[in-house]
C-alpha cells in the first residue's frame, strides 16, 4: 500500500534554477505613451495658394524670312521685324489646390497609440533566480519519493521524480532570469499624423521668373515670291508673394522611438529544471 | 530663354506699363539691280550653265550673247538703271498711298 505524507505549507527564502525554457510568451495590445518620429519626411497637399501681385510682360519678337525665285535669278534672306511687349497686370491669383510638396520635418511627438506585437516563441532564459517561493497543501506519495544531500539548514534536491503529486498552490515573489528577453519587431498600424495646425505660409521675397513658348509661323507663297512670319512669345513673370492656405500633411517617418511601453504578457509552457532551493522550511508534514 | 531678376523686371514694367514697348525692325534693304541689264545679266549666267550641262547649243548661245550684247549696248545709252529706279521709285509712292487707305 502506498503511503502518503502531507505538507502544509512550505516556503523558500531562495532558489536557483539551472534552466529555464518557455514555449511561448504571448503579447497582448501594447499601449506606448510616446512616440518620438525622428527624419520625417512629409508631402504637403490638397492646399490652395493664392499668388500676390501676379504681373506679366508679354514680348513677341517678329521674324521675316523671305525668298524670291524668277528662275534665271533667285535669293533670300531673313529680316528682323522688332518686337511689341506690353504689360498684364493679373493682381491675386487663385489656386484652388495643390500637387504634393515635399517637407522635411526633424521631429515630431505623438501619444496615446496602439500596436500589436507577434507572439515570442521558443524562449530559452538559460537560467534565473526565484526568490519568496511558498507551495501550500502539497502530497506526495510516499513510494518512489527519495531525498538526497538532506542536511541541516539547507536542502539541495538534484533531482525530483513525484508520481501524482498535487499542489493547491505555488507562488513566485520574484523571477528574474539570466538572460534578456528580445521583443520581436513590432509592426504599427497606420499612423494618423494629426492635422496641423500651422500659420499660413508665405514668401518674404518677390519671385521673378521667365519662359519662352515655341516660335510659330505663318507662311506665304505666291509663287515667284514667298516668306514666312516668325512670332516668339516669351513672358516675363512677377510673383509678389505666394501664400499656401489649407495645408494637409502626409509623409513618411525613417525612424521611431517607442518610450513608456506597456504590454500585458501571457506566458505559456513554462518549465523549471534542476531546482535549487535553499533554506526549505516545511510545517505540518503528515507521513 | 532669358534671365530676368526682380529688379530687371521692374524696369521693364516701368517701360510697357502705360504704353506697349515697340522695338523697331533692323533689316538692311535687299540690294538687287532690278534693270533690264541686270536681268539680261543673270539670264545669260543661266545660259552659260546650260550650255555647260549640254542643254543649250555653243552656237544657240553665241547667237544668244550677240543679241543680248546688242540690246544692252541700247540700255546702256538711255541708261535704263535710272528708268527702272525712277520707276520703282514712282511706285514706292504709289504703294504708299494706298496702303495708307482704309480697306473698303
Amino acid at each position: 500500500m502506498a503511503q502518503t505524507f502531507s505538507i502544509a505549507q512550505a516556503g523558500g527564502a531562495s532558489a536557483t534554477v539551472t534552466d529555464i525554457k518557455i514555449d511561448q510568451i504571448v503579447l497582448g495590445g501594447v499601449t506606448i505613451g510616446q512616440l518620438a518620429l525622428e527624419g520625417t519626411s512629409l508631402d504637403l497637399n490638397s492646399g490652395s495658394a493664392s499668388l500676390q501681385s501676379v504681373r506679366i510682360v508679354l514680348t513677341l519678337d517678329f521674324q521675316f524670312n523671305w525668298w524670291i525665285n524668277l528662275g534665271f535669278w533667285s535669293d533670300s534672306g531673313t529680316a528682323d521685324l522688332g518686337s511689341l511687349s506690353f504689360a498684364l497686370d493679373l493682381g491675386n491669383v487663385s489656386i484652388p489646390s495643390l500637387g504634393n510638396i515635399p517637407l522635411a520635418i526633424p521631429n515630431i511627438a505623438l501619444a496615446s497609440l496602439n500596436a500589436a506585437v507577434a507572439p515570442i516563441q521558443a524562449i530559452d532564459l538559460g537560467g534565473g533566480n526565484l526568490a519568496g517561493i511558498t507551495a501550500t497543501s502539497i502530497t506526495l506519495p510516499k513510494n518512489g519519493f527519495t531525498l538526497a544531500g538532506l542536511g541541516f539548514g539547507a536542502v539541495s534536491i538534484a533531482g525530483i521524480q513525484v508520481p501524482e503529486a498535487t499542489v493547491a498552490q505555488f507562488s513566485i515573489q520574484e523571477f528574474h532570469p539570466n538572460a534578456n528577453i528580445v521583443l520581436p519587431s513590432a509592426t504599427l498600424g497606420p499612423v494618423q499624423i494629426p492635422s496641423a495646425s500651422a500659420a499660413d505660409v508665405q514668401t518674404t521675397s518677390p519671385v521673378s521668373f521667365s519662359g519662352s513658348a515655341s516660335q510659330q509661323a505663318l507662311s506665304l507663297s505666291l509663287g515667284v515670291l514667298g516668306g514666312s512670319i516668325n512670332v516668339t512669345p516669351t513672358a516675363f513673370v512677377s510673383i509678389g508673394a505666394l501664400a499656401l492656405y489649407g495645408v494637409a500633411l502626409t509623409g513618411t517617418v525613417t525612424q521611431a522611438i517607442l518610450k513608456n511601453i506597456g504590454v500585458p504578457v501571457d506566458i505559456q509552457g513554462f518549465s523549471l529544471n534542476n531546482i535549487d532551493i535553499a533554506q526549505v522550511a516545511a510545517t505540518n508534514i503528515t507521513l | 530663354m532669358p534671365h530676368m531678376d526682380h529688379a530687371q523686371f521692374e524696369a521693364l514694367w516701368q517701360n510697357v506699363k502705360n504704353l506697349p514697348l515697340v522695338r523697331r525692325a533692323e533689316a538692311a534693304p535687299i540690294q538687287t539691280d532690278l534693270s533690264l541689264t541686270g536681268f539680261l545679266n543673270h539670264y545669260m549666267n543661266m545660259a552659260a550653265q546650260q550650255r555647260e550641262w549640254g542643254k543649250l547649243s555653243q552656237q544657240d548661245y553665241n547667237d544668244l550673247e550677240a543679241a543680248v550684247n546688242a540690246l544692252k549696248t541700247v540700255l546702256a545709252r538711255i541708261r535704263d538703271g535710272e528708268l527702272v529706279a525712277d520707276a520703282a521709285a514712282r511706285n514706292a509712292v504709289a504703294i504708299q498711298a494706298k496702303m495708307a487707305r482704309p480697306a473698303s
